[in-house]
């Protein structure tokens, strides 16, 4: 499924994707914003939590991590779409309420010039990491902890300047976290998915490694709840209403988006936590995956919620950039050797200068 | 009773497998080891421990106290505090994640004392002790 | 206790020789102490009995008032320092539990002393809530219980919640403690003759490490685990909400749960670098506490000091981002106002201090690493003060804008709970074993 493409074909294929989002755009329901943020975001967040998650197994000494490399190994490809995507984007951006001021730091140039650059810095620090990570290099720690902390950056930025600017100058002071665990939680589903889709290929990762996911997404689906809920208990304490409205639109028992907003919790928590307290779910891969495509589209419902009760945000277009990126998502992960050439070998069992780890 | 004492995990294991496999019912081995031994559960095909059901249904109880008595108490004198509603579900998502957590643990102390026969108060009182060595009981028909 | 080696059964397995070689390590730490030992626990026995002790029974003659605590600042040491107790016994817990459950390696070099360091951090942080009601001895007012006049406590406040998940956090840290401690009672007992040894052969409640013993104690160990990793969360979290529950500018934010969560490890895990760092020494256990152990702890340690420097930004960033005028108040009444040293120092202690770990020589050497762990000890108990102190100093009202001072109550309770804090640890140190032999030697192959 999906075509395979090489280092310079993903360049086309990305402005071809970019091409036709822009079209969709301009042609189906022009002047109905966010339906391009939201793809972003998602596809952002999946990419660059899912090189994450093998950086972080990294710093901790993992071993486990190794097989899923190849994984997540061209996630990072769709990175360079993702900018000529946000610069498609740029006429929605009119969206935001400061957009026709000039502030400091919400001024137009600086915050198109900003995001770019960050986007393209992931890419190249995304990049470097799973070059470094792939040939067992001793410097793959050093490149493990720059991007763990770009991406925490990163993801909070895109939490605070695109979903809570929307609503200025409402604030919480965790949402950037919370866009960056979702974030998270979405790089380890997909990676659940990439692991599930090779499950009958003799190289794939061992059972053991598809087993684990489902621990992986019980643990984080649950830290995402947390993150959920000290957001709100805070504000439904204070009961504030320059806080509380921005919850009472989207969650709150009057509003239109209330069954929705349960919907989400639901969706991303509530049913995987449930169906995964069992040890046995835990450890079918099918369950793992399907879970996993719940969640990625909670957490794709989660963003438009977000966006939704201030701009209206279009549904098929949502759908249709969605697809579109997922379409290329795949495509690079198919094309992973081409993409990354440090896949085609072999992933060495331990790291250079590292003394081997008694398997336990 | 047979005595078998050996001083290696890996001896242990070896002999276990060599006495199932000689037809010796896993039922009538009795085993000390200094440290637990994942494998010889599976060589024993001994069942998962019943601990699980006493923290899980531990844990239920303490949701469901959590919620309910605080609503409860708050239903039985209306006292309208804060301006928050009298029963409100993030307040007492607290109290009942506490409780789940304190029945759900003291529950699974209790089942390992009921499961494990602890406190084993022959034990106690005799010179029985917890030896560094494996050992190996086998009961013979 | 007597100590007198009794070797189980003479063996020339290298196996056999290396599980006994870890049983003796870790029981010639529990020898009979020598009069420095003693000393030290007079000391710090002193410091508790006169300062804590002596000053708790001057506040019940006289009353609270004896503090500094004036308006606007109505809460302060106490409950600083009960935030700061906190912090570090969860610190225990993660490594015990979390370490546990993500299969480390480096868990058993740290996990009784850090359970231990759990169990006598909550209490100490238990007597505080005690302390600054004034009447004590109506604690028990805070607990559901049926009552005549049909009174129910009030489950939506904060302060109950605490109540909850404090003495939560208590009961399972302790069951937690004491489970991990049981085949080691066991092992200790082996070691004892006389009334030691029927202590021991109690408090291990006839273990012998039958198979059903192992099965159901694995078990359990691994749910309680699991249920304690949770725990740790909610219960800071639980503390952090007494803030951010209120009104308070730089108190009512939502950052606060997961910010108080990665502090309290991150100041749990500088108590257990500044305890385990001299008993390693002391106790000779150089060879069951290998320095690589300690390096994974000073990474953590790194990791969470950069979630707090993050969550300081954040909080200053979106202060400004806001407009709100009382919000970035607060944080330009931090930087520049009347306690803008313990802000800086606060600052400099917890995001700059821990920065040179980065560098693996430093990460590897235990007086570097003591000295961090001493800086972030009190850059931790200087962030709770700037929380509490200057938000409470600096609220909306300029009129009722003021100062705290502390008096020597509050300054002779806080030395008096380390007196406490350090007087159990050493107690510990020598009725219990320090290192998890069980689990040491399950490493031995």
């Amino acid at each position: 499924m999906g075509p395979r493409l090489n280092s310079k074909t993903i360049y086309i294929a990305s402005i071809v994707v970019a091409a036709l989002v822009f079209l969709a755009e301009k042609l189906l329901e022009p002047g109905v914003g966010g339906a391009l943020t939201i793809t972003l975001a998602v596809f952002i967040g999946l990419a660059e939590g899912a090189t994450v998650l093998m950086a972080g197994a990294e710093i901790s000494d993992g071993h486990w991590h190794r097989q899923l490399l190849p994984g997540a190994g061209a996630l990072h490809c769709i990175l360079p779409a993702a900018v000529l995507l946000f610069l498609v984007n740029i006429p929605q951006f009119a969206m935001y309420p400061w957009w026709e001021s000039h502030g400091v730091w919400f001024n137009q140039p600086f915050f198109i010039g900003r995001n770019v650059v960050f986007l393209l810095l992931m890419f190249v620090l995304c990049r470097v990491f799973m070059v470094n990570a792939l040939r067992g290099s001793s410097r793959t720690n050093f490149w493990a902890v720059v991007l763990v902390i770009a991406f925490v950056w990163h993801l909070s930025m895109i939490g605070i300047e695109w979903f809570m600017s929307i609503e200025r100058p409402w604030f919480s002071t965790l949402l950037g976290g919370f866009v960056m665990v979702s974030a998270f939680l979405s790089g380890i589903c997909v990676l659940t998915l990439i692991i599930y889709s090779w499950r009958t290929r003799s190289d794939g990762p061992a059972k053991l490694i598809q087993k684990s996911m489902g621990g992986l997404v019980f643990g984080f689906a649950t830290f995402w709840a947390y993150f959920f809920f000290s957001q709100l208990i805070v504000i439904w304490y204070g009961n504030i209403p320059e806080e509380t409205h921005y919850l009472v639109r989207r969650v709150g028992p009057h509003s239109p988006y209330s069954l929705v907003s349960k919907l989400i919790f639901i969706m991303v928590w509530m049913f995987p936590f449930a169906v995964l307290l069992s040890r046995k779910n835990k450890t079918r891969a099918w369950v793992t995956s399907a879970l996993s495509i719940i969640i990625l589209t909670g957490v794709t419902m989660m963003y438009w919620l977000m966006l939704a009760p201030v701009i209206p945000v279009s549904i098929p277009l949502l759908v249709i950039e969605m697809g579109l990126m997922a379409l290329l998502t795949v495509a690079a992960v198919r094309s992973r050797e081409a993409l990354v050439p440090a896949l085609a070998g072999p992933v060495p069992a331990e790291e250079h200068g590292h003394a081997t780890a008694k398997a336990h | 009773m047979e005595r078998i004492v050996l001083q290696s995990e890996h001896d242990f294991l070896h002999k276990l497998e060599e006495l199932v496999k000689s037809g010796v019912k896993p039922d009538n081995i009795e085993t000390r080891t200094p440290h637990p031994v994942h494998h010889a559960e599976d060589i024993l095909r001994m069942k998962p421990s019943n601990v699980r059901l006493f923290v899980l249904l531990g844990g239920l109880a303490g949701i469901a106290t959590g919620y309910l008595f605080p609503s409860l108490t708050a239903l039985d004198w209306p006292l309208h505090v804060g301006n928050k509603p009298l029963v409100g579900i993030p307040p007492y998502t607290v109290i009942a994640f506490e409780l789940m957590v304190l029945f759900g643990g003291l529950s699974g102390f209790l089942g390992l004392m009921i499961e494990a026969r602890m406190p084993a108060v022959r034990t106690i009182i005799s010179n029985d002790e917890f030896s560094d060595s494996f050992e190996i009981y086998v009961k013979k028909d | 206790m007597e100590h007198k080696a009794v070797a189980t059964s003479a063996s020339s397995h290298p196996a056999a020789i290396a599980r006994l070689q870890i049983e003796r390590d870790v029981i010639m730490a529990m020898q009979k102490p020598g009069l420095m030992y003693w000393g030290l626990v007079g000391l710090f026995a002193t410091i508790f009995a006169v300062l804590l002790l002596g000053t708790w029974a001057a506040l019940i003659w006289k009353g609270i008032g004896l503090f500094g605590l004036q308006n606007p600042v109505g809460w302060a040491f106490d409950i600083i320092n009960f935030v700061f107790w906190v912090g570090i016994a969860h610190s225990g817990t993660l490594i015990s539990a979390v370490l546990f459950l993500f299969r480390s390696k480096y868990r058993s070099s740290f996990n009784r002393a850090a359970e231990a360091m759990t169990v006598i951090a909550v209490m100490c942080a238990g007597m505080y809530p005690l302390i600054h009601l004034g009447r004590g001895w109506f604690f028990f007012w805070l607990l559901p219980y049926p009552n005549q006049r049909l009174l129910w406590t009030n489950f939506k406040s904060p302060l109950e919640w605490d109540v909850f998940a404090v003495s939560t956090y208590l009961t399972i840290s302790v069951v937690f403690f004491y489970v991990g401690l049981i085949p080691d009672f066991a092992i200790v007992k082996r070691y004892t003759r006389g009334f030691s040894r029927h202590i021991y052969s109690a408090l291990s409640l006839g273990w012998v490490g039958t198979k059903r013993q192992w099965r159901n104690y694995n078990m359990l160990y691994s749910l309680l685990a699991g249920i304690a990793a949770p725990l740790v969360l909610s219960v800071h979290s639980v503390v952090s909400w007494d803030f951010a529950m209120g009104l308070v500018p730089g108190w009512h934010t939502t950052i606060f749960a997961p910010y108080f969560v990665a502090g309290a490890i991150f100041s749990g895990c500088g108590m257990v670098l500044t305890l385990c760092i001299p008993m390693r020494k002391i106790q000779k256990l150089e060879r069951v506490m290998p320095i690589d152990h300690f390096e994974k702890l000073a990474k953590t340690m790194l990791f969470t000091s950069m979630i707090v420097g993050y969550a300081y930004t954040i909080e200053f960033l979106l202060a400004y981002y806001s407009g709100n005028v009382y919000e970035f108040g607060i944080f330009k009444d931090r930087a520049t106002g009347y306690y803008k040293y313990q802000y800086w120092g606060m600052v400099f202690c917890n995001m700059i201090v821990p920065l040179p770990l980065f560098i693996k020589k430093l990460r590897r050497n235990m007086k570097w690493l003591f000295i961090t762990s001493i800086f972030v000890n009190i850059g931790m108990w200087l962030e709770r003060f700037v929380i509490i102190v200057t938000s409470l100093a600096h609220e909306y009202d300029p009129y009722a804008w003021g100062v705290y001072h502390p008096r020597w109550p509050e300054w002779c309770l806080t030395i008096g709970t380390f007196g406490f804090f350090f007087m159990m640890f050493l107690l510990f140190c020598k009725f219990l074993p320090v290192v998890a032999i069980t689990e040491k030697k399950e490493e031995v192959h």
